[in-house]
């Protein structure tokens, strides 16, 4: 056995360390390499200019706006979404009538339908919302319409028309798309939790609000962790909803913009600035390794065992 | 401190027809240590769960003191219960596991750590008030879960097979220092096992169940020396009652060669059926003549325990032909191996019983 050890090894492990570093780890490289030059993308030629397009960057106000934008993203959709779910997950799980213990009567059909939307694109989703959002007679403009509300008087334009809407508008759809996926992920999670907790709880006085701050969510704190990290690096992202909703962020004023829009702007369509773009996408990975770190650093527990 | 009464408590699991315990009667006294035992599935442990809340009461009413608690949710029942596998909080210290009760109902942080300090004093868990229950060894959780259920002073301890999951020496220590907590604290306790040696050592009073119904309920004594039926005669005492069909004659019953002589009130009330069983304990047996009236039996194995050794034979003859028999015997003069003894017992130690109904019939 020990002799068949290193090519059994190397038999499995070689290939998809080859294919991890030729597509992913080597354009990551070039990436950092071409931000430091001026290169357009489509010459042959380019030099090096150093740290140029990095000090160009930081007094880029539209970067900055879009960085801001993600920042609200990033604080927005994980506390919206993750108390969401967990709130649904709780709802399905111990929600029920009769004791704390049972779920909701009816969960397993909620559960699919609040999963369904993972299953649709995304692009699907932001041409959804696109029609939903409509001011050419869009299903809440029809809505407000029945109740006596005019959709233009409250928001001019429209939800994805407006400069002070345009990002919650998204972040709606967003959040609608990804909440049945961790109210799932939770629901396993409540499911591991041995019912004698509950129990020992509801004897010793806790009702179900106090059961869920003092049992629940702390026994549940690694799956919120591992949720936290995959949804906000995803709210750092948010390519395919802004560059369909936003139309690559340039809407309403470029209320919609953010990182990946703009950097998708850059090194495609403002006279293809390929080395700009490349110092942003840099950066962008700066933000989401830090986002990664300062998570799990700050939410750092001891390992549970039950 | 209050009395407990299940008035004709029912428990019908849902998609099922069987009640898991049915109409169950039974009064606990104030300060009373009450055992439920009985084999797996005979609805102890849904008894104590209907009494803390933990199932619904589908039939009859569960009253703790004077309050009716049939349908109160379990923080109103005044209660606190230890769970076979402890249920400790495993992301809270020993001294939050132990004051979370408090904290729920609201008492104050300084009030909390007097009370957790000095039930940790009773149990001798100061010194770990600041761990992890993962960091506790199995009979330091189980204290830990006592603790808990100590510090808030409730009206009933309800204890659900807490020796269970201890090693054997551990547990018959632990059952004594239980048992002695009780009656020190004073508080009425329903404690249920599934070992019959906890619930003679342990309880004041024992509640025998088998298929969710009441067998019998009275002081380990008497469960001892009067057993209500063949399941209480069988189920109580280790090594087991000897429990032999025999056939009713004039003179008695008869056990193949063996003839139990019976009063005139036992057979009236046996009647008109022609076979009775009869249960002798293994310590009422002894080695009697060969020519003597007893059971022929024939030596398997002799465990000596150095104070006494127990025989373990066959019989020979009657309707239980090659039953085993257990006999407690002198330790120092064991028959040997393959050897043929008679064994026989007092007449006043013998229990009989109707082998149809399963009733006991003697006095």
């Amino acid at each position: 056995m020990r002799k068949g050890r290193v090519p059994f090894i190397i038999t499995f492990l070689a290939p998809p360390l080859l294919l991890y570093v030729v597509f992913v780890l080597s354009p990551f490289v070039q990436g950092i390499q071409i931000s430091f030059t001026n290169w357009t993308g489509f010459t042959p030629n380019f030099d090096y200019v150093g740290f140029q397009n990095y000090t160009a960057l930081i007094g880029d106000s539209a970067w900055w706006h879009a960085v801001t934008n993600n920042l609200k993203l990033l604080i927005v959709i994980p506390i919206v979404t993750l108390a969401l779910a967990l709130a649904f997950a709780t709802l399905l799980t111990r929600g029920g009538t009769g004791g704390t213990q049972h779920g909701l009567a009816g969960q397993r059909l909620y559960r699919v339908v609040y999963f369904f939307p993972q299953v649709i694109p995304v692009v699907i989703v932001a041409i959804m919302f696109q029609f939903i959002y409509s001011t050419q007679s869009g299903l809440l403009q029809q809505t407000l319409d029945f109740i006596g509300i005019d959709l233009l008087e409250l928001i001019p334009n429209g939800p994805l028309g407006n400069r002070d809407f345009i990002l919650w508008a998204i972040v709606i759809a967003a959040v609608w798309s990804t909440v049945g996926f961790y109210m799932v992920l939770f629901i396993a999670g409540m499911q591991q939790i041995p019912r004698e907790f509950f129990e020992a709880a509801a004897i010793d006085g806790a009702g179900r609000v106090r059961m869920f701050f003092h049992l629940t969510l702390p026994l549940l704190w690694g799956h919120v962790q591992v949720s936290l990290v995959h949804i906000g690096v995803g709210a750092l992202d948010m390519f395919a909803l802004m560059s369909v909703m936003a139309r690559n962020g340039v809407s309403a004023d470029y209320g919609g913009d953010v990182m990946a829009t703009q950097l998708y702007r850059t090194a495609f369509a403002l006279n293809s600035q390929f080395g700009y773009a490349s110092a942003m996408a840099t950066m962008l990975l700066g933000f989401s390794v830090l986002l990664a770190v300062l998570t799990f650093r700050i939410t750092r527990r001891e390992r549970l065992e039950y | 401190m209050a009395t407990v009464t299940y008035d004709q408590a029912s428990r019908i699991y849902p998609g099922s027809d069987k009640p898991a315990v049915d109409k169950l009667d039974l009064e606990i006294s104030d300060g009373e240590f009450m055992v439920l035992v009985g084999p797996s599935g005979c609805g102890k442990s849904t008894s104590l769960r209907m009494l803390a809340g933990l199932e619904e009461i589908n039939d009859g009413a569960v009253r703790i003191g004077e309050r009716d608690v049939t349908h109160l949710p379990p923080k109103d029942r005044d209660i606190a219960m230890v769970f076979q596998n402890y249920a400790l909080y495993p992301h809270m210290t020993v001294a939050e596991n132990m004051g979370f009760a408090l904290k729920m109902q609201g008492v104050s942080k300084d009030q909390r750590l007097k009370k957790v300090r000095e039930a940790a004093q009773l149990l001798g868990l100061e010194e770990f008030l600041d761990r992890k229950p993962k960091a506790l060894s199995g009979g330091q959780r189980q204290r830990v879960a006592m603790g808990r259920a100590i510090v808030r002073e409730p009206k009933v301890f309800l204890m659900d097979e807490p020796l269970s999951n201890l090693d054997a020496k551990l547990r018959v220590s632990t059952r004594t220092q239980i048992a002695a907590l009780q009656r020190r604290l004073g508080i009425t306790t329903v404690y249920v096992t599934h070992d019959q040696t906890e619930a003679m050592t342990m309880g004041d009073r024992v509640a025998v169940l088998k298929d969710g119904l009441l067998q019998q309920n009275d002081t380990p004594l008497n469960l001892y020396d009067k057993p209500n039926n063949l399941f209480v005669a069988g189920f109580i005492g280790s090594p087991a009652m000897n429990l032999l069909t025999g056939k009713v004659t004039n003179s008695g019953v008869d056990v193949g060669a063996y003839t139990v002589p019976l009063e005139a009130s036992v057979k009236t009330k046996l009647g008109s059926e022609t076979t009775a069983t009869i249960g002798i304990r293994p310590e009422a047996f002894r080695i009697v003549g060969s020519e003597e009236n007893g059971l022929t039996v024939e030596v398997a194995v002799v465990e000596e325990l150095g104070a006494d050794a127990y025989l373990y034979g066959l019989l020979n003859g009657g309707t239980d032909e090659q039953k085993e028999i257990i006999a407690r015997i002198d330790a120092r003069r064991p028959p040997e191996k393959g050897a043929k003894v008679k064994l026989a017992a007092d007449p006043e130690r013998i229990h009989v019983f109707s082998t149809t109904t399963g009733e006991r019939v003697s006095g």
